[in-house]
């Protein structure tokens, strides 16, 4: 039976930092880095409240950037809804986000037509 | 509601006989079961699971707009690139006109075995990118920051110079996080970095001085350095190190009373006026006179000053300096030696 990959699935999680890179950026794992554990728990949450929130909507893992004091969320969006619903989600999620973790949250998705533009290969 | 049928009967030169039966589709309208005569029909207000009629019907999808072609094709060659990219942000494939590809294809079978391509790429949204710093962009920050600059002085035009101008360093580290919070206690260290040649010492004043300060102070730089970390804010460490600074300066100018008690294990060089080689030469020197008591030791060096200097010189050559010269040290020792007997030959 053939089950699509994209090439997020592809690349095996062992291949991080070789020929994958990873999904949140940040300098709490550098060397005397701060607030380590606080960043990752607020990975998870944003990731399931991404999830949530868009439904069936991402079609990559959610990218998560921190710069500054700024969290930046990127990722692959399909087309399912009206323009007019993604950017209420939009500013909903921004508003929202930034709320509850004090710090500006900025969302740079770009739109794919459908979930079969980001599979690369069968298995 | 009538079934229609058309039958054709086409009569070929053949035998054969072919039949072409043309059906027309029915109407999708709900029939409910087919109602005898005389049976008593059921009221139903809603349709009922029973009753569907046909297959269930999709509704269509909503065509929104079209979306159109990415911007890069409508991007002049010689466009100003600081204003499509004017901040940071992530990769925008419909926005960079460049064919960027990014993954790991193992195989033909992946992807064709081509490259893959930037569109709903999101390794190359993961990455960050510099299109916010070329060098057309550093030219407009440059640009906007000079008007708060003034000009490199003059006479800061060697390192000579800025040691000069400039006798001491100050050193303080900022950290940046990519955290809410600005605050680093590794910042609150203060360094400072100067010559000793910048400050004014007497002999004594400065060997107190370079053992007051024990190893913050470099030889062979001829630098002190001190750091201060202990109080939790920059403010607080800056104030202590100069604290610090005074009092090691002046507290090096002080003779103190137990200071007297030196030995000459504690000399730090060769003292020959406090040696007993000093003594030993006077000995001589006055067995060479004829009457020896009566003569003052002060006057007799003073007759003989250059081969006192010479013996004096090489014979704190030979107790200081290590073990390079030290070949040269005992020659030149032994000559002035033997020139200092020469006086009796």
């Amino acid at each position: 039976m053939y089950l699509p990959r994209k090439d997020e699935q592809r690349q095996f999680p062992k291949l991080i930092g070789h020929t994958k890179t990873w999904n949140t950026f940040n300098t709490s794992n550098l060397r005397d880095g701060k607030r380590k554990a606080e960043t990752v728990s607020d990975d998870l949450f944003l990731r399931q409240f991404i999830y949530g929130t868009w439904h069936s909507l991402f079609v990559s893992e959610l990218i998560i950037k921190r710069r500054h004091n700024m969290i930046i969320l990127s990722g692959l969006v399909t087309r399912t809804i009206h323009p007019r619903r993604m950017y209420f989600l939009i500013g909903y999620t921004e508003e929202i986000l930034s709320a509850l973790l004090k710090t500006p949250v900025k969302i740079e998705i770009q739109t794919v037509e459908n979930k079969d533009e980001v599979i690369f290969t069968y298995w | 509601m009538s079934l229609t049928y058309l039958k054709l009967r086409l009569k070929l030169p053949s035998n054969n006989m072919l039949v072409f039966i043309r059906t027309y589709r029915q109407a999708q309208r709900s029939t409910g079961p087919k109602s005898q005569e005389g049976e008593f029909r059921t009221l139903q207000l809603t349709p009922a699971k029973n009753n569907r009629s046909g297959p269930m019907k999709k509704r269509p999808k909503p065509v929104y707009k079209e979306v159109l072609p990415p911007r890069y094709l409508r991007m002049s060659t010689d466009q100003d690139w600081t204003n499509v990219w004017p901040t940071a942000t992530t990769f925008k494939q419909s926005v960079v006109p460049l064919p960027i590809t990014q993954g790991y294809v193992a195989s033909d079978k992946e992807n064709k075995g081509l490259p893959i391509e930037k569109r709903a790429n999101a390794e190359l949204m993961k990455i960050p990118n510099f299109f916010h710093l070329t060098p057309n962009h550093i030219k407009k920050h440059c640009a906007a920051i000079k008007q708060y600059c003034t000009p490199w002085p003059e006479e800061f035009n060697s390192d000579e110079a800025c040691e000069y101008y400039l006798p001491i360093q100050i050193t303080t580290h900022d950290y940046l996080n990519s955290t809410p919070s600005i605050r680093d206690t590794r910042a609150r260290v203060v360094k400072f970095n100067f010559k000793l040649t910048q400050l004014e010492f007497d002999e004594h004043a400065r060997d107190k001085f370079v053992r007051l300060a024990g190893p913050r102070y470099n030889t062979d730089t001829d630098e002190l350095t001190l750091v201060a970390d202990k109080c939790p804010y920059r403010k607080q460490n800056y104030d202590y190190a100069q604290y610090l600074l005074t009092a090691l300066y002046f507290e090096s100018w002080k003779t103190e009373t137990w200071e007297q008690e030196r030995t000459k294990n504690d000399w730090q060089r060769y003292y020959w006026d406090e040696s007993p080689s000093r003594d030993r030469l006077l000995d001589i020197l006055k067995a060479h006179e004829k009457d020896p008591s009566s003569v003052n030791s002060k006057s007799l060096l003073d007759r003989n000053k250059k081969l006192v200097e010479r013996y004096r010189k090489s014979i704190s050559r030979v107790q200081d300096e290590g073990v390079e010269n030290e070949l040269k040290n005992l020659k030149d020792y032994k000559n002035d030696v033997l020139m200092l007997y020469n006086l009796k030959l």
